[in-house]
């Protein structure tokens, strides 16, 4: 195993350990804290599958279904950060656990297939994910209270 | 001569987008016709319809222009380096399901929130059910995927075709400006510019518009999560003002390759014409702040990062452009089909849009104009006299080049008068009502507005007529025997 794969795996094995911390560590987590920590574990999971494309990627644009999995996993990442979720995954660490896993699942898929598409995408896909992840912090399920009924 | 395969299969794709939102363009003008006639007093429509078909106007018209915008510069990047035509359909498919959706959340479901479907009144106090918001929602959303497929396709054929974002973005060209020459390097064509920014800007902006949608559907569908409406307001307002305003630096690449095809000269890439691009694919993600210079609660320093940057986003890639152009068809024994007219058209209204946006965003005169009218006419003026000309120009260069001829001298008067003499009409009803106070998205508004909305509708009727006449016109061309040379 050459250095660049041994860092890609220490990074996804560090991602992983990081996203089961709900099974060793419990405590109320405010939603914003909670989305960055989320937009964190997405980061770590697309720098491993970025690590592990490195420089094998193809070029010329590839096949539809890696464009399509890159599209959509950053879309099913947020929707996994559906805030009203957070009471019941504070009460069920496994469940918590599960949703983290999934958010690994989507960042890595986000950067590896848009890798496997062409070289850059996988880059620019991520960056636009992360840059979701950290903006859902402001106002995705954080808001003052409304004055209008 | 026979085409080939792959030069056959991408003009099928640019026609298609041409002629799909060219059509979603014509039913669009329709409604806004209705919409003028009614604020003029010369038809009632029903309580709400209004509302609902301003919704579907606002975003129907962007949506058209980006599909017919997005298909030449699709074609442009693809004489570059080959395309996978799938991926093209793929991203048409996306946008047809999006327009669907949203013609189903406005005909029969009354969606009545505007385009801007600002967080929370898609759902509070509604006349429309709300299955129709998640419509308008998941509608928007479908769009915004065919946007992205696209942007990610031509970001990555840029890159493997200049090599990276260093060669894409033509930094050795400017800052190893010798060296660069001497190892008799060429940095991308100018229109190679206009789809990297539309790609780059679209993929951050698209995120943006992404988080939005999801964000909102999550509260249609659990209504206790709560959503900051400031935050909301940012984030839509970035991605709908970046998405309006990419569509005029899509279509500008038209006339990089038209115009340099009218004119048989070479419209060269130069180091203040990459300056500029680079202006452009900084300043155009910031410019929307302009937006939001009435929101008190907004951090001020962002008031005036807004204000400068829509001035940097729009006046260096202007100038430079048309100084171009102008000098492209100065003393070039240029023969004025409506191509050219088009092309050449497109860049004054570019240039009077463009100027009245900036005056809006200028926060001592935005105190008066704000939420006006004026507004609305700035806008108009860009799609209407500016990326509406850009497009069109480039498909009668390409009907023009095919056939080998030119359109007579009266039907170009005749479309000339439509599209540019109508439509400066139409706009104009809108400046004067602006710069006299009365404020937009309205059904009936205080005077002048109703005065003003008259002359307008006649405006528009003209516009309408213009635009049925250069279908006509394109129709007549396309049926032409193709000339040998150009077959």
């Amino acid at each position: 195993m050459n250095g660049r794969l041994l860092l890609a795996s220490l990074v996804l094995l560090a991602t992983v350990l990081f996203a089961l911390a709900p099974l060793y560590r419990h405590g109320d987590v405010p939603i914003a804290i909670h989305h960055l920590l989320h937009a964190l574990i997405l980061f770590g999971a697309a720098l491993a599958a970025l690590l592990f494309t490195w420089p094998g990627a193809p070029r010329a644009p590839g096949r539809v279904p890696w464009l399509l999995i890159t599209l959509l996993s950053p879309l099913a990442a947020m929707l996994l950060m559906w805030p009203s979720e957070y009471s019941v995954f504070e009460r069920e660490p496994a469940l918590h656990a599960l949703q983290h896993l999934g958010l690994v699942l989507f960042g890595f898929l986000t950067a590896y297939a848009g890798q496997r598409f062409a070289a850059g995408i996988g880059i620019a896909m991520s960056a636009t994910m992360l840059l979701m992840g950290l903006l859902a912090a402001g106002g995705f399920g954080v808001s003052p209270p409304l004055q209008v009924h | 001569m026979s085409v080939p395969m792959n030069v056959r299969a991408a003009r099928a794709i640019m026609w298609t987008y041409l002629a799909t939102g060219l059509t979603i363009f014509l039913l669009m003008l329709l409604l806004g016709i209705a919409m003028r006639a009614e604020q003029a007093g010369w038809i009632t429509l029903a309580p709400g319809s209004f509302y609902s078909m301003l919704s579907l106007h606002g975003i129907g018209m962007i949506v058209a222009m980006a599909i017919a915008g997005l298909g030449t510069l699709w074609y442009f990047v693809n004489r570059e380096i080959q395309l996978d035509a799938r991926i093209a359909y793929t991203a048409y498919g996306f946008f047809v399901a999006g327009v669907v959706c949203v013609i189903v959340a406005v005909f029969p479901g009354h969606y009545g929130a505007l385009w801007t479907m600002l967080y929370p009144l898609p759902f509070i106090g509604t006349y429309w059910p709300s299955w129709a918001t998640g419509v308008w929602l998941i509608g928007n959303a479908l769009a915004i995927a065919g946007f992205v497929i696209l942007c990610a396709q031509m970001l990555a054929a840029l890159l493997a075709r200049y090599g990276g974002f260093r060669g894409v973005l033509a930094i050795d060209y400017v800052f190893q400006h010798r060296r660069f020459s001497e190892e008799g390097k060429e940095p991308p064509p100018p229109q190679m510019f206009a789809a990297a920014i539309t790609a780059i800007d679209g993929l951050i902006s698209s995120a943006l518009g992404m988080l939005y949608g999801i964000a909102m559907i999550v509260h249609w569908i659990d209504p206790s999560v709560p959503l900051n409406p400031l935050w909301a307001k940012n984030l839509i307002y970035q991605f709908g003002h970046t998405f309006a305003n990419l569509t005029i630096y899509i279509a500008v690449a038209g006339v990089y390759v038209g115009l340099a095809h009218c004119t048989k000269r070479k419209y060269h890439t130069s180091v203040p014409l990459v300056v500029a691009w680079w202006g452009t694919l900084l300043f155009v993600i910031l410019a929307y702040f302009h937006h939001l210079y009435m929101d008190f609660v907004q951090n001020e320093a962002l008031q005036y990062i807004g204000e400068i940057a829509s001035y940097l986003a729009a006046i260096p890639v202007v100038v430079v452009t048309i100084f171009s152009g102008v000098m492209l068809v100065h003393r070039s024994g240029l023969r004025w089909g409506l191509g050219a007219l088009f092309l050449y058209a497109g860049m004054i209204g570019w240039v009077v849009g463009g100027i009245a946006a900036v005056l809006d965003a200028t926060i001592p005169i935005n105190f008066d104009l704000h939420n006006t009218l004026w507004v609305p006419g700035h806008f108009h003026t860009y799609l209407l006299e500016g990326v509406l000309l850009f497009i069109l120009g480039w498909m009668f260069v390409q009907l023009e080049q095919r056939s080998g001829t030119l359109s007579s001298l009266l039907t170009r008067w005749l479309v000339g008068i439509g599209i540019f003499g109508g439509g400066a009409l139409f706009v104009l009803g809108f400046y004067i009502a602006g710069a006299a106070g009365v404020p937009r998205r309205y059904a009936i508004e205080p005077a002048p507005g109703p005065q003003m909305a008259s002359i307008a509708t006649i405006g528009a009727i003209i516009v309408l007529a213009g635009f049925l006449a250069m279908v006509f016109e394109a129709l007549r061309m396309a049926r032409l025997p193709a000339t040998e040379a150009n077959a």
